[in-house]
């Protein structure tokens, strides 16, 4: 959706606003929106090249608020980008007035994020283009217009850069680059890229991974794992509640002499059945152990006593 | 109000006398009685009572506000060693002089949880133990059965009717049963207790405080016909341990329990 405010309002889609470009009218004032970044640069790039204009950001509108309405002899067509700019969202007149700015001058105002309670938003919701991720299909066809990557590539690649556009590209030059250098095709360069992790992958919520790895006493895994359980930014008291809870059920499952395990521990069968993976890891002994100084952190970070950022490292080094 | 006559007097005379303090701290158990007390002095003080309904710090920061614009009122502040470190900052200033000769009471569980520097400020008043008459007359003027193990355990009426809420006597057995057999059944099954303890607001289950409490009582009843009072004793101090635990702010009490029974086995089984 789009906006004319010369004209009066009316609705625009991003086919529309195309069609704009293709017919060289563009309208004075446009609203986007939505997280694809790098479409937004497209567009507003379209929009310049168009009406023959150099495309400024400036830190308010009140620095060039003057320029929008006077012609003089050296005034120059100009795209004035505004992120969250707050006298536009806020100020009702100054909206009104961009409907006359004069002509070769557009205003393009980036919204970062949608207040749906907010007046604006209420004004001109149907008036905000909205550039959102696009389809793995029309990503593919951009990447393949770059680089010679199969289909299958195409979407890992997707997956990995989060459909953003501006990173696909990025990371196609990459691959580019790195295969135009080792002599490679393009596939063989972008598994090499993964490999070696010079592809950036993002962090991931791999909390249940790491208690995994602990249990299983893999200590250079345990420690990867943390890192990125950090780097996503899972709490430190999650990360201990859930050792608690998965140390609990590994010991009493351990210790447990009974046949009937169910009956004696009060464990669920499934609850069971994923302590067993890592039964015989650690001592019995250990475990309670595990149980206590778990408490004993967590108390320390409670009373002020302990840095809840070295309280996992702490308990790893002191545990496994 | 049941109880704290004394205290109500003396809070009364300094008041008749002009020197009731501008920011007063009242300590006392969760249920003792320190807000009612509270409103009733206003009552009588004749002024306006203002009462922060939390204390998240914004709350506090536009009651210290309001405090500023208005007369004859006294700002009550229930719970105040809960409140956030920014919180307590917020209300430094105002604390030191109060305006418009208002009146801050401000009532705590823990005055150890309050910062040093807000309790300089202050005139603290600790709420008077309930005495067993005062606690009966409030039993009998709401239950009628059970009344002797319930006044065995509660120390103000706020825990009376929390025990109240549970059938008492199966209580008193289940923790006989765990003071029994907690050192004797497998360690897996020792855990399996937590099962019963209330770690949230699950209301079939028993809250950890009132078991931990329930749990001394039955040590001391058992001490009394048993050679080996040593045994209980010990069960005793680490129960009173992990009770002053529980008062830390956002403790994992699950945790806390299950650490708590690795403990009493430890030292009951050596």
């Amino acid at each position: 959706m789009g906006i004319i405010l010369k004209k009066g309002v009316v609705k625009l889609s991003i086919q529309e606003l195309k069609e704009d470009i293709k017919n060289k009218t563009t309208k004075s004032f446009y609203i986007f929106a939505g997280e694809e970044h790098y479409a937004q640069k497209i567009y507003i790039k379209k929009i310049a090249e168009i009406n023959n204009a150099n495309v400024v950001y400036p830190d308010n509108l009140s620095d060039i608020y003057q320029s929008l309405f006077t012609t003089s002899l050296l005034s120059m067509n100009s795209i004035y980008v505004f992120f969250d700019d707050k006298d536009i969202i806020s100020n009702e007149k100054v909206q009104s007035a961009l409907k006359s700015i004069r002509n070769g001058c557009v205003v393009v105002l980036i919204l970062s994020k949608q207040d749906k309670r907010s007046k604006f938003y209420k004004t001109y919701k149907d008036d905000i283009i909205e550039f959102n991720p696009m389809d793995k299909d029309v990503l593919t066809r951009h990447i393949q217009k770059e680089a010679e990557l199969s289909a299958q590539d195409c979407c890992a690649l997707c997956d990995i850069c989060e459909n953003d556009l501006g990173r696909i590209l990025l990371e196609v030059d990459k691959i580019k680059s790195y295969a135009e250098a080792k002599n490679i095709n393009h596939s063989d360069a972008f598994k090499s890229l993964l490999n070696s992790k010079d592809i950036y992958l993002s962090p991931k919520d791999v909390i249940f991974d790491f208690i995994g790895a602990y249990l299983s006493r893999d200590i250079r895994l345990t420690f990867d794992l943390l890192k990125e359980c950090e780097d996503f930014g899972t709490s430190n008291l999650a990360i201990l509640s859930l050792l608690h809870t998965n140390i609990k059920q590994l010991f009493q499952v351990q210790v447990c002499e009974s046949n009937n395990i169910e009956k004696t521990t009060g464990l669920t069968q499934w609850q069971i059945k994923c302590a067993s993976k890592y039964l015989g890891n650690y001592k019995s002994g250990e475990l309670a152990y595990m149980l206590k100084l778990l408490h004993n952190i967590e108390v320390n970070i409670k009373t002020g006593l302990l840095d809840e950022s070295i309280a996992i490292h702490d308990f790893i080094v002191n545990t496994i | 109000m049941i109880g704290q006559n004394r205290l109500h007097n003396k809070l009364y005379e300094l008041y008749k006398r002009g020197k009731f303090p501008r920011f007063t701290i009242l300590v006392g158990k969760v249920g003792s009685g320190r807000r009612t007390l509270s409103t009733e002095l206003v009552q009588e003080f004749g002024k306006n009572l203002l009462v922060c309904e939390d204390v998240k710090v914004d709350t506090i920061r536009s009651m210290t506000d309001l405090l500023t614009r208005v007369h004859d009122s006294v700002l009550l502040i229930p719970d105040g060693d809960t409140m956030s470190v920014n919180a307590e900052n917020s209300i430094l200033k105002t604390t030191e002089e109060v305006p418009n000769d208002n009146y801050i009471i401000m009532t705590v569980s823990d005055i150890n949880a309050v910062l040093p520097t807000i309790r300089s400020r202050a005139l603290v008043f600790y709420m008077e133990v309930y005495k067993g008459y005062e606690l009966e007359e409030y039993f009998d003027s709401k239950y009628k059965t059970q009344k002797c193990l319930v006044m065995n355990l509660a120390t103000t009426p706020y825990e009376i009717d929390r025990y109240m809420k549970f059938d008492m006597p199966a209580f008193h057995s289940f923790v006989e049963n765990v003071v029994d057999n907690v050192a004797e059944v497998s360690c897996s099954n020792a855990l399996k207790i937590a099962q019963k303890i209330a770690f949230k607001d699950e209301e079939d289950k028993y809250p950890l405080d009132l078991f931990f409490n329930m749990f001394n009582y039955v040590c001391m009843t058992e001490m009394r016909g048993f050679d080996n009072a040593e045994h209980y004793i010990h069960g005793i101090s680490i129960t009173e341990h992990y009770l002053s635990e529980l008062k830390i702010k956002g403790i994992n009490k699950a945790l806390l329990f299950d650490t708590w029974v690795l403990s009493l086995r430890k030292v009951w089984l050596s």
